[in-house]
């Protein structure tokens, strides 16, 4: 079997919903061990409740079922590759049998705010006694530091916090808030890129180290280019700093929409002799009146075409063309289908196998590849107890029956 | 001591993807050698934002000579870093011969596949990877998120592939080739929209309204996360808001989610008498989310940003004007940011970069 890239690393997972869960799965798809760690009276809210319908619940077309913590797509969609255990933390066992895992550990990841590993009795410094080599990737919304780093924040109140809002939205119009938490994603990226850096500083000095990742500053991070405009330009919609003249035009139909780049005077020349009205220049700016003008003359000539006829003219021309497509849509992309992106993962409780992203990058001699599908709450508990840590069956029974571990909410 | 120290990147000719990809491994305090073409153009916009950091070569590498001193350069390196134009050019082929090489190659649709020729921008990939489609109010424009983010997302997933290589090549000894794509980054980046396709019909769409959960409050908005249970109890006890117990629209998490106007009716004349400031601090105190509306520009002076060192002081070494831009997206705990990088001249470091190579090349000849 060819070897993973990181099958080598053992990863402790404390994290919850998108930011932490994801950082991992992408750590989990290169082929890190990663174990799951829940909580009996608290599940990651991305499960939606243990009562159906309570949290954010997000069910499959086929309903809730028995196990509704187990269906819910959101918690689906971001932790594949991992193992599950459930262990209470706030008491004495949990936290011994926690630390237990830690010893032969490379990593502990958490995005909770910083008190909490401290109140919790497992902090760097209880990590580092355990596994002096260990890596603590800390995920807080504000960082572990500075006046608002005990405040609570989710993708909906980074984007705000960190300039990208102010700047999503059609010129002229007011403030948005993308379609997703996708600050949270962006910060999933930066938290496993930290833990592959920790990891090779360790590799250089043996050394652990705590890492952390602000969701609020790696979502500024992502909005370098408008520091370098003094001041920095205010809401753009499509257009571009760089790009006189580009957008996002309607096509016949209901929602129908295509984008188009024009790059140079080679593809204004290519796009006049498809719209004879553009003046013959390519304006000097995306926000000066001629390229303004030119994006309405556009518009007339897309919104009376389909979106197929668009593309197929315009990328016959060489033209940066695409039609909009739906997230739907996107599942049936002759690039990703052909290029056999799409991964079929088994999904819990009885839902089927469905299509889920590929892996993130290839890696040509080791790539990465999905092994477990989505981890059930506290899926592996007695497996990991027992085999990990020795624990006998009727120790486990015990914890079971005491809450301390096992699947599902608390025992009555 | 920072994390990346010791390992050697060669990052040849420029777009977003490869210099921001660069600018990651610079941040982290790898030794980064851009690599420029003499005819080249250089956006001092685009420098600033990338390169600082970095040390600016120019060679013709396309000349047999140059090609030469680049393969000899490449011998000294870890990861060599190239974009769409390298990658079809064959350049980085031609270079791999060495074994614990890792080449990342970054393109924007793929690098093999019916789109690989494709011509492409960062908006053909918001439009092919659905983002475009979910940004935006229902029967209106789609939008990008703003600036280049898809080159972005792709530079941070080469930036993990090449370091699961590193972390690969720890083990075994060996490099290899790395590639990835701004769509299939996107994509992954959507993951949860993705599977929600295959778990509800439809999947999801561009909101009906455009501000969502943002409120206009006495000096701009906030948002708010009022839909979970406890934000919605602890507001309403805060304010002592009265609300109707059988108004339906209020009554569950999943409705408050949909009703967003009513929410609007009942809030807003509480949040309209209360600045940005005094809400974020007010409800962040008991645990409820919440949001200032800042625009770029105000937050190198955000207190908080101020007192983590979250912006960096570029310094351009040919005398032009600091500019203060976002420091790295990680950092080691208790460790600040530096508080100025410097951005060297075009073709600063050629010399003093390739004298070595050169001597070494002549010497085996």
């Amino acid at each position: 079997m060819t070897r993973l890239p990181l099958e080598h690393i053992r990863i402790i997972d404390l994290t919850q919903a998108w930011a932490g869960s994801y950082a991992l799965q992408l750590l989990g798809d290169f082929g890190a061990e990663v174990i799951k760690v829940e909580s009996r009276t608290r599940p990651d809210p991305w499960r939606g409740g243990f009562e159906a319908g309570r949290g954010l619940a997000a069910y499959p077309v086929s309903g809730p079922g028995e196990r509704p913590y187990n269906r819910s797509y959101l918690a689906n969609s971001v932790n594949r590759n991992k193992y599950g255990i459930t262990l209470d933390l706030s008491t004495g066992e949990g936290r011994e049998l926690f630390l237990d895992l830690v010893r032969d550990a490379d990593v502990v990841a958490e995005n909770f705010t910083p008190r909490v590993l401290t109140n919790l009795g497992i902090g760097f410094e209880e990590l580092r006694a355990v596994q002096p080599g260990i890596i603590l990737l800390s995920m807080p919304a504000f960082g572990l530091s500075g006046p608002y780093s005990e405040y609570p924040g989710i993708g909906g109140t980074i984007e705000p916090m960190s300039g990208n809002a102010s700047l999503l939205g059609e010129p002229g119009g007011g403030a948005q808030v993308s379609g997703v938490m996708y600050p949270d994603a962006v910060a999933g990226l930066n938290g496993a890129a930290a833990v592959l850096a920790a990891l090779h500083a360790r590799d250089a000095t043996g050394e652990g180290k705590h890492v952390e990742v602000s969701q609020h500053e790696s979502m500024i991070a992502m909005l370098g280019e408008f520091f370098a405009f003094e001041p920095p330009p205010a809401r753009l919609g499509n257009l571009d700093l760089d790009v006189a003249v580009q957008g996002i035009f309607p096509a016949v139909g209901e929602d129908q929409w295509v984008s188009i780049t024009i790059r140079d005077d080679r593809d204004w020349g290519a796009l006049r002799g498809l719209i004879s009205c553009l003046a013959p220049l390519l304006p000097q700016s995306s926000q000066c009146p001629e390229a303004l003008a030119a994006c309405a003359a556009i518009a007339e000539w897309t919104a009376e075409r389909s979106a197929h006829e668009l593309v197929e003219c315009l990328q016959g021309l060489d033209l940066p063309a695409a039609k909009v497509r739906s997230i739907a849509e996107v599942l049936a992309c002759p690039q990703l289908g052909e290029t056999g992106h799409w991964v079929h993962v088994e999904q819990p409780e009885g839902i089927g196998a469905i299509p889920m992203p590929g892996i993130i990058a290839n890696l040509h001699d080791t790539p990465g590849g999905v092994r477990l599908p989505p981890v059930r709450h506290g899926e592996h508990s007695a497996e990991i107890l027992e085999k990990r840590l020795g624990l006998t069956a009727e120790r486990i029974a015990d914890l079971t029956a005491r809450g301390i571990t096992g699947e599902g909410p608390p025992p009555a | 001591m920072k994390l990346l120290n010791g390992l050697k990147v060669v990052e040849v000719a420029g777009g977003i993807k490869v210099g921001y990809c660069g600018k990651l491994f610079a941040d982290s305090g790898a030794e980064v050698v851009k690599v420029s073409l003499p005819d080249e153009a250089a956006d001092g916009r685009l420098r600033v934002w990338l390169d600082p950091g970095k040390a600016s070569v120019v060679l013709d590498w396309r000349l047999p000579e140059g090609r030469q001193l680049l393969r000899g350069l490449v011998g000294t390196a870890d990861i060599l870093l190239v974009g769409d134009a390298v990658a079809q050019s064959g350049l980085a082929e031609d270079l791999g011969e060495f074994p614990r090489l890792i080449t990342l190659s970054l393109t924007d649709l793929g690098r093999e596949g019916p789109f690989a020729a494709m011509p492409s921008s960062d908006l053909t990939v918001a439009a092919l990877s659905g983002m475009a489609a979910i940004n935006g109010v229902a029967g209106g424009l789609p939008l990008r998120e703003p600036g280049n983010q898809t080159s972005v997302v792709a530079a941070l997933a080469g930036y993990l592939g090449a370091l699961a290589a590193i972390a690969n090549r720890s083990q075994t000894g060996r490099g290899q080739a790395v590639d990835a794509s701004a769509l299939e980054a996107m994509v992954n980046v959507l993951s949860p929209s993705v599977v929600q396709c295959s778990y509800q019909e439809g999947g999801p769409k561009r909101r009906e309204k455009a501000d969502g959960f943002l409120f206009d409050c006495a000096d701009g908005q906030v948002s708010i996360i009022t839909s979970s249970e406890r934000s919605w109890e602890t507001i309403v006890g805060l304010w002592d808001l009265k609300v109707d117990p059988l108004d339906p629209r209020l009554a569950t998490e999943g409705a408050r989610r949909v009703n967003m106007e009513a929410v609007r009716e009942l809030l807003g004349p509480v949040i309209m008498t209360k600045t940005r400031q005094e809400l974020f601090e007010e409800l962040c105190l008991v645990r409820v989310p919440c949001g200032m509306l800042m625009r770029p520009a105000e937050l190198p002076n955000d207190s908080h940003l101020l007192e983590r060192g979250s912006f960096v002081s570029i310094l351009p070494r040919d005398g032009s004007a600091a500019t203060k831009m976002p420091g790295p997206s990680f950092r080691v705990f208790g460790e600040k940011p530096p508080e100025s990088l410097p951005l060297a001249r075009i073709a600063e470091d050629t010399a003093r970069v390739l004298a070595p190579v050169a001597r070494t090349l002549e010497a085996r000849s």
